[in-house]
Order: structure tokens, then sequence, then C-alpha cells
């Protein structure tokens, strides 16, 4: 599965077919343990067959080369990005981790729980509490 | 609401970067990206001393093997050709000298629709996607989005004003008295990321871009009989309440339940009238245990003298059992049931007593479920005492207007300590939701305590319990049959396309049926429960019969196999 992402205008590579995929990795150096980049940094043109020249592609044409679609829900606020396979992906918010939260009781025990970001400055703990009456 | 754009944009700054990729060797290959700088969290110099197993010398080696330890025990239990990433910091994070964040975790990014998943249009955690794509979804550099489990955790805890002289227990052996054990903490996190979790707003019952998740697929609504994908998002919000009627109902977490959750479930069982209870209960620290036989009699409204106003403090009633009882006798040798409210617990409870009562029912006098537990001192308490919800005793009240109610305060032993009564692991759903804890977290009744309750408990040690079948349910083993492994009876059948039989191939088609067994599973069966081979041979036959009654196979299919079978050295 090969997934181009637009992501700036660095040009790497340039294959001809009906269309161009122009752009590949340019991975930032690591001190090791790289893992291999595959969707980056992709620049797409098309040929006109009447003229012989470039042009952007349509977007049906740059669906079909692989350029992800993104949007953006208005009620998670998370960005989606769609491929050409019909994958769908978003990168999480803060928001979505798990977050653990201790305090002391009065008499000195911690309390433990675990939250999502959003909720992380509630109040403790949010388990039911023992209680004095 | 922070952006994803804040929440990595630190992870730009390269130079500030020391990635130190450790590797946990294992079924999963779980890789540690160390993205602290020098001289702090992971790099931290500060001489220490080996403990608990833990040979590190100083602070940040330390920290970092009990990362690589807590990585070893998930990787070892799970399956996937791709390796997981978790991005791991120390930092100082939020804290006071009584309360502090002790860390964060979560899956960086989700997939749905890629290819190898079990479910259309539901999401993934990344690392799940990974394995059952058999190819990394997200490649790229480490230290970014494409990493697959972020961890940041709290560098000051236990120093001066950050939870002072409470900080984490690096030793690998489970033996940190007082102190925070990091490796359970880091082995409940890495659950959340690697799949133990949704990504639904309980609250409101939004889901990113309106989708469920693999989480959500065998969450079960038991009151609607709905899965929660089946659910409107209204009807999502008020599932996350229902309190003891939400379960997990994957296949091999019900499967592996009975031998991991002990039998009986602290209820208040309502004996007669038919219809009422069990009902959930919050206990007291004060008088003893609740046993499994327990406590049974009539509930009787205890009724006291009205304490007058003391302000700031309001009058006290009749049924709150603040002073001695004035129907004594009605409450002796029964279950006496006070109102909460003006004194505390222990107070009440020691009236009752007095009273000659056998056991306390203490109606909560505020909405919210399961009740909360009861604290206070007396020594001299010796009778048994719970709490029910403000609901739940209105039930019992209203009951009592029509006649006697006769209840066991006990260990149901119909019931497993976290299951529901038909054996279903339970899920946390506390009214009100707690965001994040809800739903995403076994029910704190299981006994014993499990790694993915919302609160780590003491007696944890390093095991991951039912979390692994949970792992099963979501796909982490999965056979590519087409059948999902939590509705999946047979995970792991052949992948061959025909019936082989010892290396003899039938050419029959290995039909795949809707429990997920195959053709192959049930000769596997006859296999392993035949004593020699004429047993094996005789068992083939009958299944082939059985086979070619329900138009499965044809009959010269059924010679193809049978002939197999006869000639296999098997057993």
């Amino acid at each position: 599965m090969t997934k181009l992402q637009k992501r700036g205008a660095g040009i790497a590579a340039l294959s001809l077919a009906t269309t161009f995929a122009l752009g590949l990795a340019s991975a930032p150096a690591f001190a090791g343990g790289e893992k291999v980049r595959a969707r980056e940094e992709g620049m797409q043109v098309a040929i006109d067959r009447a003229t012989g020249k470039l042009r952007q592609p349509t977007a049906s044409e740059a669906r079909t080369l692989g350029t992800p679609i993104a949007s953006k829900s208005a009620t998670t606020g998370l960005q989606f990005t769609s491929w050409a396979d019909g994958t769908v992906s978003a990168v999480l918010t803060e928001d979505y981790l798990n977050v653990w939260l201790v305090q002391l009781d009065a008499n000195g025990s911690a309390n433990q729980v675990c939250v999502d970001g959003a909720n992380a400055t509630s109040t403790l703990p949010a388990a039911p509490v023992a209680e004095e009456k | 609401m922070k952006t994803t754009t804040k929440l990595f944009s630190f992870l730009a700054l390269a130079a500030l970067l020391l990635v130190a990729n450790a590797p946990a060797f294992g079924a999963a290959n779980i890789v540690i990206v160390n993205r602290d700088g020098p001289n702090e969290g992971f790099n931290d110099p500060t001489p220490a001393a080996p403990v608990g197993g833990n040979p590190g010398t100083t602070k940040g080696q330390q920290r970092l093997i009990a990362f690589q330890y807590a990585a070893s025990i998930w990787g070892s239990i799970l399956d996937s050709p791709v390796p997981i990433y978790v991005q791991a910091t120390f930092d100082p994070l939020a804290c006071t000298a009584n309360a502090a964040t002790l860390g964060s975790a979560g899956a960086i990014q989700i997939f749905r629709d890629f290819p190898g998943r079990e479910y259309d249009g539901i999401w993934y955690h990344v690392a799940l996607a990974n394995k059952l794509a058999g190819a990394d979804l997200a490649p790229g550099p480490n230290g970014t989005v494409n990493d697959d489990i972020v961890a940041r955790f709290n560098a000051n805890l236990g120093n001066v004003g950050c939870l002072t002289g409470i900080g984490f227990y690096y030793g690998l052996d489970a033996n940190h008295g007082t102190q925070v054990d990091l490796v359970t903490v880091l082995l409940h996190e890495f659950g959340h990321g690697l799949g133990f979790a949704n990504f639904v707003t309980e609250a409101t019952g939004a889901q990113p871009d309106g989708r469920s998740d693999i989480f959500a697929t065998y969450t079960l609504d038991t009151t609607t009989g709905k899965h929660w994908p089946q659910m409107t998002a209204a009807e999502i919000a008020a599932s996350s309440i229902n309190t003891n009627k939400v379960v997990w109902d994957g296949i091999n977490v019900l499967a592996k339940a009975p031998s991991v959750l002990q039998i009986g479930s602290p209820l208040v069982t309502i004996n007669s009238p038919a219809g009422l209870g069990p009902y959930r209960f919050g206990a007291a620290n004060f008088g003893p245990a609740v046993t499994l036989s327990g406590v049974t009699g009539n509930v009787v409204r205890a009724i006291d003298v009205a304490e007058p106003a003391v302000p700031p403090a309001a009058a006290g009633t009749t049924f709150d059992g603040c002073s001695p009882f004035t129907n004594a006798a009605a409450v002796a040798g029964q279950i006496a049931m006070v109102d909460r409210g003006l004194c505390g617990f222990a107070i009440k409870v020691k009236n009752a007593q007095d009273a000659g009562a056998i056991g306390v029912l203490v109606a909560d006098n505020a909405p919210g479920s399961p009740a909360g537990g009861m604290t206070g001192v007396d020594p001299t308490i010796t009778i048994p005492s719970v709490r029910l919800s403000l609901p739940d005793a209105n039930a019992v009240k209203a009951a009592l207007v029509s006649g006697p109610v006769n209840a066991t305060i006990g260990l149901n032993p119909a019931v497993r300590a976290g299951a529901d009564p038909q054996g279903r692991v339970l899920l946390n759903a506390p009214n009100p939701v707690v965001a994040g804890s809800s739903i995403s977290h076994w029910d704190p009744i299981a006994a014993p305590n499990l790694l993915m309750e919302p609160a780590i408990n003491a007696d944890l040690t390093h095991g991951v319990d039912l979390t692994r079948q949970e792992m099963t349910d979501i796909g982490w083993f999965s056979d590519g049959d087409g059948v999902p492994d939590g509705r999946d009876q047979c995970i792991g059948s052949s992948t061959s396309a025909t019936v082989v039989i010892d290396g003899c191939n039938s050419g029959v088609t290995n039909t795949t049926f809707a429990s997920g067994c195959r053709i192959s599973d049930q000769i596997n069966d006859c296999a392993v429960g035949a004593s020699n081979h004429g047993g094996f041979v005789s068992c083939v036959a009958h299944l082939l019969n059985d086979l070619k009654k329900d138009g499965v196979i044809s009959g010269s299919q059924k010679g193809a196999i049978q002939s197999c079978a006869g000639g296999a050295s098997i057993p």
C-alpha cells in the first residue's frame, strides 16, 4: 500500500504515467531507530493527453494517486485523513489520553483514578467516594 | 480543547531529542522511544541503589528499565509483525503536596477501514490496526505522530511539594509499599493504548466522525440489549450511566471470567417480595466485613426522635438514625434501614446495634451510583452495615409500604464479583459519568482486583488478568477467517482453503461456519478426542454425515475427506 501525503513542496522523485507523483521521503535525521517514511511530502501533477502538457490533477485523479483527503470534525475537533484504499485515520488530541491522578486523603492514603485528558483537572477521586456521613 | 498541533508541537524540537530505542522482545516487539533530553527523565544521572530486581544505578536507568519491563510483559502476550513504538518522557507535570498527575498515555492515532480489519467503519487503535494490516499504517520517524503510543510521567513525583514523600517505585517485584508502583501503572496505561479504551465522549455519546470503535463493539447494555455501535448518541449517553448494566460480551473474556473472578458478588439480595434487587452496595470501613453467608432478616425502617436544628446543621428526621431508636422492639433481630445524613455513619450503625439489629442498610440521600463507601471509627460495632444508592433504597422503601421485605446482606454466591448474573464482566458505569474513567475500565466491584479498573489496587502483581482476553476479543490474535475474534469460537483456525488431513488434500472447501470454526477445526477435535485411529476415523465419519445432512458437503466430498482420514497417521 502506497500512500502519499502532500505536506510541502519538497520534490525527490518523478515518475511518468497518466499522472505523475512527485516527491518522496526527506526524513529528518534522528539518532537511530528510524522507521521508514513512506508517505511524506508528495506533490502530484497530471498530463493532459490533448495538449501533452502538465496540469493539476482532478480530485478523482488525486484520490486515485493516494492523495489524502482531509476533513475536520466539528464535534470532536479531530482532523481526519482519507486514503486512496479507503483507510481513514486521525491523530488523537490530548483529550483522548488516559491520565492518572492521585490525591492524598485526610489520613494520608493515596486515592488514584484514571480519567481522560479532558478531565484531568476534575476533582479527585472520581471513583465512588467513601464518606463520613 | 487542546489541538493536536499543540499536543505535538514540542515534538518538533528535534534538537532536544535523545532517541534511544530499547526493544523489548516478545511475540510483539514494543519499543520504548526515549524522548527525554540530557540529564532529565530517562537520562537523569541521579545515583540510585538497585531496587526490587531493577539493576539500574541511576534514577534514569531505573525508569527506562521499568518501562522496558512493562513493555516486555505486554510484548510477550500480544502478537504483531509490526513493532509498537511507545514515545516516552518523564516531565514535570501538575502537582501539589497533596495531589498530582502521575502520568498520561494513550494511542496516538486511530484508523478505520484499513486492509485486514475485522469490522468495517470501526475505529481501531493504531498498534492494533498495524497488527491486523500486517504493515505500519503510520510509517515515519520516531518522535512524531507516527509512533503508536505516547506516555508521559511525572518526573517530580515524591519530591517536596509534589505528593511529598510518595514517589514512583521502580522495582520490578511489585513490592512497592506506600509508593506508586510504576510497572503496574505502565501496564495499565499501555493497556489503554493497545486497545482497552473507546473513543467515545460518554457524557454526550459523541464519537470521532460519528463512527464507533472496536472497544465499543463489545460494549453491551443489558437493559436495551444493544451494543454501542447500534446506539444513537443519546442512547450511548444514557447507557454510560447504567450502573451494573453495561458489560463486555466478547467471547474470550466471557469464557475466561469464571476462572478469574471469585464467586460471591457483594450484593443486598431481596429474598421477598420477588422482583426486587439484587442491589449493589457501598461497604463500610468499620464493623465486620460482609461474609458469604451474610445476615438475613426483614428490613425495618428505624425510627428515632427528630433532632432539633443546631445551626449550621439542619434539623434531623425520624429516619436518620442519629438518636436512639424508638422502635427498638421492631428492629431487634432484623435489618435496620436508616437514612443517610446529619450524623456519621458509625453513629447510625451503633444505634441500630444497640437496638438489637443484625445488620444495617443506609439509604443514600443524594443521586449517583454505585453507592459510595462509608467511613467511620467505632471498634465496638459488631454488625455489618452497607449503603444503598438513592434509587435502590427508594425501591426498598416503596416495597415496605406494601408489606415485609426480607433481605440478605452478603456475598451472592450466584454472581461472580465483577460480573452480571449471566457471567458477563461489568464495565465501569458510574452515575454521573466520569469521563475517561467510565466504560473504558472494568467495574471496580471485581474481585480479585483487575489491572484495568479505574484505580490501581495495591494487590496487583504485574499480571494482565482478563485484559489478555479483551485483547483477544478485539483482534490481537486474529486468524483472518472473516469472523471477528470476539465472536469466533475457533481462533487460530487453519488458513488452508481446502480440508487437508495429515498432508492429504481432499480438495474439499474448508468451509467457515458462523461460529468462526471451520471443517478443519472439527476434524482436529476428532483427532484430539480419539484414543486410537479407529476412533478418529469413526468420529470423522459421524462429522461428515452431519455435514452432508446439513448440505455443507456432497457425497463425493464426504468420500474424499473420509479417504484422507482413513489414510492419516492419526493419532
